[in-house]
């Protein structure tokens, strides 16, 4: 689990604009969804591929426990997964790696293979949504239809996890927050590659695009939301 | 000026998945744009607004320089302000108190102090102007900048301004996952603390962009010029 390690005046400078340090202090579950971010094979199985975040393992029961949490407050909880698709990644991930790595993260994430799935561990019902995504933001324009679901489904607010806390996690909240939704991203239950990237991440949305939270916090507005 | 300080291992991460620092050995200057990201009053002016980043003026003198530089070299220089309104419905309900969100789209109207570009920016009769209603200028309903840039025929942009880590690293996100080549200027954008925009550095050299300073872009610029 990522050492959770914000620095007082950026929670200071929150509260200067706002008037308290939590945007949100009641959500409404019939509203909600828990967006969990790409824990499929790839990221989350040791020894499969170069993809994986071994921190990952550590968020595993807190996604599961939220997915409950949610179900049985009413929310929905949607799943995406991450392809990189091979025009895409060829031209614009040409010179961010070898040619062999960017084959590799085709061929990782390609619809129906082991990779490509989310992992077992994760409690995934029947009911929920799960969506592929062609980008690192699942917001961006042209990259999945997960807006069109929640909006469908009367979702306006989002309790983002998953993997990783500063590539796809991080972009798919700032679309988010630019598309009206209202953000609580998760700090105990995403994983990235080292503490420092995952607390710039926390940083950068807790001052404009959205709420962070323990896993024990969001249960605890959920359970609260009647009252 | 923010300091650069990378931490070495992330440079070592990115060498050691393509086997160089850097992404962009030439770029095509007729199809590139340089974006200054809201060096506007309301950031730049001490003591103006609540909006105000310390220190922003230390990277004017780059911008100017680089702006300079690319109208010579054919390159397109467009500026981007940022105007605050109660229509971005989750900001303005959430993220400010009804004082401060009110005197922040007062001062960020079109036509405010607070909206204009700062006087010491050098800003050209050439130049493309971008007013933008959300952080990223890419977001839909933000602004019309992607349908401007497609229609320049512009698959390049060099990212500079403020903050880094706010409006800037959300532009290049989203550019970078739209098709954009994107470079990213590191002493030519400004954030409120080192930590912050070191932060964007990193997240941009791994994911998103090419990291670069106004020296490396001058001559990434002299370099493209001439004839491979």
């Amino acid at each position: 689990m990522h050492k959770i390690d914000i620095p007082q005046e950026i929670i200071d400078a929150c509260i200067r604009f706002r008037g308290r340090r939590y945007a949100f202090e009641h959500i409404d579950p019939g509203q909600t969804a828990l967006v969990v971010i790409d824990m499929q094979n790839s990221w989350v199985q040791p020894d499969f591929s170069p993809l994986h975040i071994p921190e990952t393992r550590a968020i595993i029961p807190n996604i599961n426990a939220l997915a409950a949490a949610v179900r049985e407050a009413g929310g929905v909880v949607a799943w995406t997964r991450s392809t990189f698709p091979e025009g895409w990644t060829a031209r614009s991930y040409e010179r961010f790696g070898s040619p062999v790595w960017r084959d590799r993260i085709v061929a990782d994430t390609v619809p129906g293979s082991h990779g490509h799935r989310i992992a077992g561990e994760m409690s995934v019902h029947a009911d929920d949504i799960v969506v592929d995504k062609n980008r690192p933001s699942a917001f961006v324009q042209g990259s999945s239809t997960l807006e069109a679901e929640l909006r469908a489904r009367g979702r306006d607010t989002l309790v983002i996890t998953g993997t990783l806390t500063n590539a796809c996690c991080e972009s798919s909240a700032r679309d988010a927050a630019a598309l009206g939704f209202l953000n609580i991203m998760v700090s105990d239950a995403m994983a990235t590659r080292t503490d420092v990237e995952h607390n710039a991440t926390l940083v950068n949305v807790m001052q404009l695009v959205a709420d962070v939270r323990t896993t024990e916090e969001v249960i605890a507005l959920l359970r609260n939301a009647g009252d | 000026m923010h300091p650069i300080g990378i931490p070495s291992k992330y440079v070592d991460w990115v060498v050691a998945r393509r086997g160089r620092r850097h992404i962009f050995e030439r770029i095509d200057l007729d199809r590139t744009a340089l974006l200054v990201i809201d060096m506007q009053n309301g950031f730049l002016i001490p003591g103006f607004s609540p909006l105000e980043v310390p220190g922003l003026a230390g990277i004017v003198p780059n911008i100017n320089r680089l702006a300079r530089r690319c109208r010579e070299s054919g390159v397109l220089v467009v500026w981007t302000q940022q105007t605050y309104t109660e229509e971005w419905r989750s900001w303005a309900r959430n993220f400010a108190t009804p004082e401060m969100r009110d005197r922040i789209i007062a001062e960020t109207a079109p036509g405010a102090r607070g909206f204009a570009i700062h006087e010491s920016l050098d800003v050209d009769g050439s130049d493309m102007h971008i007013v933008k209603r959300r952080s990223s200028a890419f977001t839909p309903g933000a602004s019309d900048l992607h349908e401007r840039l497609q229609a320049s025929g512009r698959d390049t942009l060099i990212i500079t301004g403020t903050l880094t880590n706010v409006c800037c690293e959300a532009t290049a996100r989203d550019a970078m996952l739209m098709n954009y080549n994107t470079l990213f200027v590191a002493d030519a954008n400004g954030a409120r603390s080192d930590e912050e925009h070191t932060a964007t550095l990193v997240n941009m050299m791994q994911f998103f962009a090419d990291v670069v300073t106004t020296e490396e872009v001058e001559r990434l610029i002299a370099t493209s010029a001439n004839p491979a």
